[in-house]
């Protein structure tokens, strides 16, 4: 068990966020993928009305893909606010985001409509109360495609029935560094479940950062999937506490060497990309995580908040500078040189080592 | 290698091939020796549509193959294997079993548990998917299966053939049992109702890995009707 004191208990650090997404379709209506234009505009218009019309939308902003910039578009996805196949200039295609950018409808993704609810640490119960409701609201509004047999048709069979994914997103670095991962995720395969990399379907988990999703929809109820993620998570996040310990006491200075490394190099590159810069943030935040530095919990807020900062178009709208790549990865290590540098000192006295 | 298919009345090996080729429609019906025989489909030299039956059951073979043009939105969906796409809602109203096979490769399961609409009925009509097809599945077909399911019972469990399909659905043709193994019936009705359980599991794992959809479907409602443990 858990020896080390450093290794805090199950906490919210390891959940980074929960995301639960409905997909619906109109009645009667061709699936967008084999819907003519005339079609998709259509089903786009009524679409919208229905979810502009519901009281948790009335203040949210409609998006259409076709009319916002590029730029746009990537600040949205990087905020994880539409998906990236939203990510087209397709005047067919849109979403509606709440002001906090936490509750988004997207109209003609993959399916006519789809719900997203995103939420801090694990919090799936509430954010399918939200998704829920709006699906409530929407319903008054027009007529979903429904079979008392297989549930809410979806224009894909792997979503049939609930039409509901609940994911929660994980920052794994004890077991990645382990090579855990592998074993744990084929385990999870076998029981419904999807480990992917955090960027979702066809990203590779890179990182350290890993998002669990349910697999079945159908012959599962919503509150059945929520439970089991939440079951599975849990207990993903004692093997990651396990794994954590079991560094600390196998081999502690190569932890504390990769945690000294992350910091100086953020502290004084030059140039860095996106990929070099999370890898070393999630080593900061694993050190803040087993507190190794004061106020462990703010110095999470802030390396989570770098971590969305340092994206490629939010660089340019933080910043507001316009940069092509190059410049980019001179910016974001300027940037983070300053922003590292405020961080309070890593505590690696206290370790035997 | 060629393709093993499976005679389109019983299941069994097919070795007979008849196309038959009207207007534009094209249509390959497979049968095994024995059904062969009985319509007199193994010599070349009678035209099969002599036979009223065969001609009857070909027929609803091709208004099956019609049927499969979704009504919606006109989509032609024959195999999903293939990469047929559904294009609406509708598309899922007019496959059979296929659908349950792909449901189940998927999801392990193919009935829905969960939320439904408030303020509106459900207007996908799937029971093409999950009916029983009587018409052209006859009652030999079922009977057999009857058989083959009492008797896996028996050899596997050792208990005596008490197995009873719902009458509704199947013929009672193969009552074997005399009315004194029908009183001990209700004693070891639910001692043996796991074993029931189990037994129909298997056989439905043993059809879905045969590909006997229609076995499977049948296998599956009657575990549903089962007592839950």
């Amino acid at each position: 068990m858990v020896s080390s004191k450093r290794v805090r208990k199950v906490n919210s650090a390891i959940v980074i966020s929960s995301r639960i997404r409905l997909a619906r379709n109109l009645a009667g209506r061709r699936f967008v993928a084999s819907a003519t234009p005339q079609q998709l505009s259509e089903i786009y218009v009524v679409c919208a009305n229905a979810v502009l019309k519901t009281k948790k939308m009335r203040t949210a902003k409609l998006y259409n893909m076709g009319e916002i910039t590029e730029y746009d578009r990537a600040v949205l996805s990087e905020k994880r606010a539409i998906s990236k196949e939203l990510e087209t200039s397709n005047t067919t295609k849109g979403a509606i985001v709440s002001k906090n950018g936490k509750l988004s409808a997207f109209i003609n993704e993959e399916d006519h409509i789809r719900i997203q609810v995103l939420g801090d640490g694990l919090s799936l119960e509430s954010l399918y109360k939200t998704a829920n409701a709006l699906d409530d609201e929407i319903e008054n509004n027009l007529e979903y495609a429904y079979s008392s047999d297989i549930g809410y048709i979806t224009s894909c069979p792997t979503n049939m029935g609930t039409g509901m994914r609940a994911s929660v997103m994980m920052h794994l670095p004890a077991l990645s560094a382990d090579y855990q991962m592998e074993k744990i995720v084929r385990a999870l395969n076998q029981l419904g479940m999807v480990v992917r990399g955090a960027n979702g379907e066809g990203s590779d988990s890179f990182n350290a950062y890993y998002q669990l999703s349910n697999q079945q929809t159908l012959g599962i109820s919503e509150n059945d999937i929520i439970k089991k993620i939440q079951t599975f998570c849990k207990k993903i996040c004692q093997f990651e506490i396990n794994a954590r310990s079991k560094i600390m006491e196998d081999n502690p200075l190569l932890l504390v060497d990769k945690i000294l490394r992350a910091r100086a190099l953020l502290e004084n590159c030059k140039l860095i990309d996106t990929d070099e810069a999370l890898a070393n943030i999630s080593a900061l935040r694993l050190a803040a995580d087993m507190n190794m530095i004061d106020n462990g919990e703010d110095v999470i807020k802030t390396l989570d908040a770098l971590s969305q900062n340092i994206l490629p178009a939010h660089l340019q709208e933080c910043l507001s500078v316009s940069a092509e790549s190059n410049q980019r990865d001179a910016i974001r290590a300027k940037y983070l040189n300053e922003e590292i540098a405020k961080l309070p000192e890593i505590k690696i006295g206290k370790i035997n080592y | 290698m060629a393709k093993q298919y499976k005679c389109v009345r019983c299941g069994k090996p097919a070795v007979v091939h008849i196309t038959r080729i009207s207007g534009n429609e094209k249509l390959t019906l497979h049968y095994c020796e024995e059904c062969a025989k009985k319509f007199s489909l193994e010599d070349p030299n009678i035209p099969a549509n002599l036979d009223p039956e065969i001609k009857k059951f070909e027929e609803t073979m091709l208004n099956k193959k019609h049927s499969t043009i979704c009504p919606t939105c006109g989509m032609l969906l024959n195999d999903l294997k293939k990469g047929d796409k559904f294009a609406c809602p509708d598309c899922y109203s007019i496959i059979d079993d296929s659908v349950i096979e792909l449901f189940m490769q998927m999801h392990n399961a193919s009935r829905h548990i969960g939320k439904q609409p408030k303020n509106h009925e459900a207007n996908v009509d799937t029971t093409s998917i999950f009916e029983e097809k009587t018409s052209v599945f006859n009652e030999d077909f079922l009977s057999d299966l009857e058989d083959v399911v009492s008797s896996a019972i028996e050899q596997v469990s050792g208990i005596q053939a008490d197995f009873v399909f719902d009458e509704d659905n199947l013929p009672s043709k193969v009552d074997v049992e005399d009315s004194s193994k029908k009183k001990s019936k209700k004693v070891s009705k639910s001692k043996s109702a796991v074993d029931k359980r189990k037994e129909l599991e298997h056989l439905l794992d043993e059809a879905v890995k045969q590909e006997r959809y229609e076995d499977a479907a049948k296998i599956r409602d009657q575990l549903n009707s089962l007592p839950k443990s």
